[in-house]
């Protein structure tokens, strides 16, 4: 069986888990510009080196209180050509999880906020559950 | 090989214009020798790039008409009208099989027109001229391409238009046909008039990759006169030769870490001026001037001249005239004037429309004209001059103008106007013309069709931060003026302030900026409006437009913003100053509010939005 890369952040007192292959770097968080008309859960644009990126706050999308102003980190996302960042209070690491068929194993699948998480499987004795990127880019961006 | 094949499209494009520019010319004055070289010399070229890439109806077609010119040239065969007529013809099939070829397919079938080029080069049986003749103050260039080299005939194409850099390429051997052969040996001799030193030569070859050996034999003395002065001549004023080619994408790359740069000197500054060190201060003092030159110089890259789309314009005229029964010339001024590329090409079609519009609904037919007193042929100008912070293409013609009492009726009978309005002056005109489904002609035509056209056109221009003016005298002519933004990726605007955010405000769409005392803010219709010098503008705040917290401390100032013949007020906090910015996008975040437009990196680093005053009076 094939196994894929997740990677583990932490976001308020949980852990989820990424789709490693739409990371594209993780960075401090960076000053922010808010974005008129913006939902709760955009910080707001930052300057990656010259490139402009909306931030979205995982803690906030999950309807959990901010991730604190002066801290976390953002992992930027590309995902059908589109990039976004998305600030956690920081990133653990990288695991291999088995690739197992996506809908036999979601017992979560839909649960939480939009249907964004599921459970990906156990790691130590922990759950892990994935954020499903590519259906937050499609909730956030316009 | 897709890369040959870019290489190929892009090549034949340019020279098919030159072709196209050469006819209409000779159509002008067919007695210019030298524009039946230039024709001969496009063709050739295109032949040869044709046959190295294995496209045999491009190669054939222009075999055929380079033999009907070949005829002309040794005078055995007459520039005509119907020979142009072929000519012409010939260049559209032309433009067709590039096209074609290229996408795989071959969608023209061109027998009964290689019949008729053949035909004629048939009745005139040139004596052909020895393959290598020595040309007095030429020297022979040979090299040879390494063992497997790919496409030799395109390869030596790119060597001879190195070469042709240097100087005037006379001869090159062998022909395409052997090249493209098996049995090719990799060895091509090329004839070359040049000023520059043997070593100059042999580098300029070899830069062009796969060369394994070159020699550069010595100048022959001149001895017979040349016998093809012009064939000499006229390739010097090929224009393309100077011109590199690079793709779009890295230009845009290179100004975007320019703009970076830009940012960074603004950050280092702030930095350098909290250490307060002279010999610090000198270097960045330096960087400054050097990011500033180096900026300008990337903004450069972009611009080009207005020519590359122009020239095909008298092709257009003459085509239009034509088919309407109308005889036309096209002038063209300020040709060298530079622009945007990305501006350009989508000014381009903008301009196609009011110049066909100009021929087709402008311009009188000849017996009309003449009755007038006027010239027998109409005469369209195009013009592109530089302004301060535009550039400015005008498209007049000397036909019939606008019939404003026609005009007039039909806005009244439609309610386009109230019905007691007496007179429309050039803007109601142009509102008016610029209806969709509106024609200033009476009737309908192939060229122009109905209506199609200045709608269109204005609302393209104004698409890209542009305006459009428009006169007309009634049996005078009529004029069509754009005013483009030198650029769309540098934007000079006025940055407001908002609370404790910044934004910046395009001037593009500002016209002034005034104190709120300078007028008066009331309520009409429920509905906030700034009333000033008579003027009654609808009244945006920039706190609510971005939602940002308080009210409008006093004393803020009103920015007053026009755009698309409309005019509307955006009351801000404060203003700071006015800079260019390079314009970033960013992926939209949902619900982001409709007045934003883009972003960009201010001096100090941080970041604004960009409010687009367009937007906002498009919305009203």
């Amino acid at each position: 069986m094939t196994s894929r890369q997740l990677l583990v952040v932490a976001s308020g007192t949980v852990a989820y888990a990424l789709d490693s292959t739409c990371v594209r770097e993780i960075t401090a968080m960076l000053p922010t510009t808010r974005i008129p008309g913006a939902g709760p859960e955009v910080r707001g644009l930052i300057n990656l080196r010259g490139q402009l990126l909306p931030v979205v706050d995982l803690a906030v999308r999950l309807g959990g209180a901010p991730t604190p102003a002066d801290g976390g980190e953002v992992v930027v996302l590309a995902v059908n050509g589109r990039s976004f960042g998305l600030l956690v209070d920081e990133v653990r690491e990288v695991i291999a999880v088995d690739a197992a068929p996506a809908d036999s194993s979601s017992l979560l699948t839909g649960q939480g906020p939009g249907g964004l998480i599921r459970e990906v499987g156990h790691f130590g004795d922990a759950v892990v559950l994935e954020v499903d990127v590519r259906e937050l880019a499609t909730q956030s961006l316009a | 090989m897709s890369r040959y094949r870019d290489l190929f499209v892009s090549e034949s494009r340019d020279h098919l214009t030159a072709i196209e520019h050469a006819l209409v010319r000779l159509e002008a004055d067919p007695g210019q020798p030298e524009q039946v070289d230039a024709l001969f010399r496009s063709i050739h070229t295109i032949k040869g790039m044709a046959g190295a890439m294995g496209y045999a109806p491009v190669a054939e077609l222009s075999h055929a008409i380079e033999s009907r010119l070949e005829a002309i040239r040794a005078g055995a065969a007459p520039m005509d009208r119907a020979t142009l007529d072929l000519l012409f013809e010939g260049a559209d099939a032309l433009e067709q099989l590039v096209a074609a070829a290229t996408q795989g397919g071959s969608a023209l079938d061109t027998s009964a027109l290689l019949g008729r080029l053949g035909r004629a080069a048939e009745a005139a049986v040139v004596p052909e001229a020895p393959r290598r003749t020595l040309r007095a103050g030429a020297r022979d260039v040979s090299w040879t391409f390494e063992p497997g080299t790919p496409l030799p005939a395109a390869r030596t194409t790119l060597v001879t238009r190195r070469l042709a850099t240097l100087g005037t390429v006379v001869d090159v051997a062998p022909s395409d046909e052997v090249m493209a052969a098996e049995a090719f040996d990799g060895r091509v001799v090329a004839q070359l008039v040049t000023v520059e030193d043997a070593e100059t030569i042999a580098a300029a070859v070899r830069a062009c990759g796969f060369v394994a050996h070159v020699e550069v034999g010595a100048i022959h003395a001149p001895e017979a006169p040349p016998t093809e002065a012009a064939w000499q001549e006229g390739q010097l004023t090929a224009p393309l030769q100077s011109y590199v080619r690079i793709e779009a994408r890295r230009l845009d790359q290179l100004m975007n870490l320019a703009g970076e740069l830009v940012t960074l000197r603004g950050r280092l500054q702030v930095a350098a001026s909290r250490v307060s060190n002279a010999s610090l201060d000198a270097v960045v003092d330096d960087v400054h001037h050097l990011v500033g030159e180096l900026q300008d110089a990337v903004l450069g890259t972009r611009l080009v001249p207005v020519w590359q789309v122009f020239d095909r314009f008298p092709r257009v005229v003459r085509d239009a005239a034509r088919t309407v029964g109308k005889e036309a010339t096209l002038v063209i001024e300020g040709r060298e004037i530079e622009l945007d590329r990305a501006l350009l090409e989508q000014v381009a079609d903008p301009l196609v429309h009011l110049l066909r519009n100009a021929v087709d609904h402008g311009l009188e037919d000849p017996a009309a004209r003449v009755a007038a007193g006027k010239p027998r042929v109409g005469r369209v100008t195009l013009q592109a001059r530089r302004e301060r912070t535009a550039v400015v293409i005008t498209v007049v013609d000397d036909g019939r103008g606008v019939d404003r009492a026609g005009l007039l009726e039909r806005a009244r009978t439609m309610g386009w106007v109230s019905a007691d309005e007496e007179e429309l002056d050039d803007r109601d005109l142009l509102r008016i013309i610029a209806r969709p489904g509106v024609s200033t002609a009476e009737r309908v035509t192939e060229v122009s069709g109905r209506g199609v056209g200045v709608d269109a056109v204005v609302s393209r221009i104004r698409a890209l931060g542009g305006t459009v003016e428009f006169s007309t005298v009634e049996g005078r002519g009529t004029v069509f003026e754009l005013r483009l933004p030198l650029s769309l990726a540098i934007v000079p605007a006025i940055i407001a302030s908002c609370g404790d955010e910044s934004y910046a405000l395009p001037l593009t769409h500002i016209t002034e900026t005034v104190q709120r005392t300078a007028g008066v803010v009331r309520r009409v219709r429920g509905r906030p409006v700034f009333v000033r010098r008579d003027r009654v503008l609808p009244l945006w705040s920039l706190r609510e437009l971005v939602g940002a917290q308080g009210r409008d401390p006093e004393g803020s100032q009103v920015v007053i913003v026009e755009a698309a013949e409309r005019a509307g007020a955006v009351l801000v906090d404060r203003l700071s100053g006015q800079q260019d910015l390079v314009v970033k996008s960013f992926d939209a975040v949902r619900g982001m509010s409709t007045a934003i437009s883009g972003a960009a990196v201010l001096a100090d680093g941080s970041t604004a939005l960009i409010v687009d005053a367009g937007g906002l009076l498009q919305g009203q």
